[in-house]
């Protein structure tokens, strides 16, 4: 058994006023996290923040601690992607204002484009596909809605891509970064991104199963994507009448499709089209 | 006659539909442009004629399939809770 090293202090974030430091033994880890939030640094922050432990006991045993959560996995990417799973949902209960979305966030010119749809509708695979294509994925996951401007700030996290994704993003193009065999901790920082100042949402894309033969997008009415999105709308600070007033404000300044998917290429062109498009009319 | 529940909140959207929200039962509905016609006139004050009468001149259909169409639509409104029979 690896003897314990001791633990080192890393950089401070602030996440839309979510204020935390991640603290850990692997510097591996620490670069990591610090990669994941690089647009978030707060390191002259002197309040009191909640801590981050992600911590290697032995080299198949891995702590990790956030607040009132806690635990141990076998491998270090399990505790990273626990540690951030915790991260992220803590950052989104500390919202007293803003409207967590289940949905990805593609900034495309000076509007957001959401990409909504429930867990295993394939939003990272083609938020990673489009990225490819030159866009920008500010999250893949959970985008806060500001009730009164309906501004969209996008979440970062790490992109979940398994072995079978991996294989198809790399038919399609994409070079998954040289640290995701070990780790399997990749982020929007890898490819790119800048911090994004927040947006209207001026296109919603609802993703729809099963996947088909080739890929589909249909405009929906406004009503029935609200409805959509909705769904993918978690239990935030306001009333439910007022969620649903807000998402109704999000559709009704938007063009609103529903996407079938088909093929990961043929999808993502589809799919890069549509945001092109839009980016012109709303120029 | 049909009359709104006063616990739904009714939401339209530019495009002429509307997000229906039962608060009670915190169920929402969308509903297209002729239900959203049609949800307006749910106000105790037209019957299901004068209702199918408002959507016949929007909508080139047979009357009787459009009666048929309101009523179904009216039913499921009540049964979901957004209306009254008055």
């Amino acid at each position: 058994m690896t003897a314990p090293q001791k633990i080192a202090r890393t950089d401070s974030f602030c996440v839309y006023d979510f204020h935390f430091r991640v603290r850990s033994n692997l510097p591996e880890a620490q670069s990591l996290i610090a990669g994941l939030y690089r647009n978030f640094l707060a390191p002259s922050f002197e309040g009191s923040v909640a801590e981050a432990v992600i911590h290697s006991e032995s080299e198949a045993r891995f702590s990790w601690r956030f607040v009132e959560k806690a635990g141990v996995t076998a491998t270090l990417p399990g505790a990273l992607w626990n540690l951030e799973a915790a991260l992220c949902e803590t950052i989104i209960r500390s919202q007293r204002h803003s409207i967590a979305i289940h949905a990805a966030t593609i900034p495309v010119g000076n509007f957001m484009a959401l990409l909504a749809g429930c867990s295993d509708a394939g939003k990272t695979t083609l938020s990673l596909a489009l990225a490819r294509r030159g866009f920008r994925v500010a999250g893949d996951d959970v985008a806060l809605v500001d009730p009164e401007t309906l501004n969209v700030f996008p979440i970062p996290r790490c992109f979940h891509v398994d072995d079978p994704g991996a294989i198809l993003l790399e038919a399609d193009g994409l070079r998954l970064p040289a640290a995701w065999p070990r780790f399997r901790f990749i982020v929007p920082n890898d490819f790119g991104m800048a911090i994004e100042p927040p947006g209207r949402a001026r296109c919603l894309i609802f993703m729809r199963g099963p996947r088909a033969g080739y890929p589909s997008i249909e405009p929906v009415p406004q009503a029935e994507m609200t409805a959509r999105v909705l769904s993918e709308t978690g239990q935030g600070p306001l009333s439910d009448s007022e969620t649903v007033r807000v998402i109704c404000g999000l559709a009704a300044g938007a063009s609103c499709f529903a996407l079938t998917p088909g093929p990961l290429g043929a999808t993502a062109d589809a799919v890069a089209d549509l945001l092109r498009k839009t980016m012109r009319s709303v120029d | 006659m049909f009359i709104r529940r006063p616990e739904v909140d009714s939401n339209p959207l530019p495009d002429q539909t509307v997000l229906l929200f039962q608060k009670d039962t915190s169920l929402a509905v969308p509903v297209n442009q002729s239900g959203a016609a049609i949800w307006e006139m749910c106000d105790g004050a037209h019957t299901i004629d004068q209702i199918v009468d408002r959507v016949a001149d929007t909508y080139d259909q047979e009357r009787s399939r459009i009666e048929q169409d309101v009523r179904t639509f009216l039913d499921e409104l009540m049964q979901l809770g957004f209306v009254d029979r008055c």
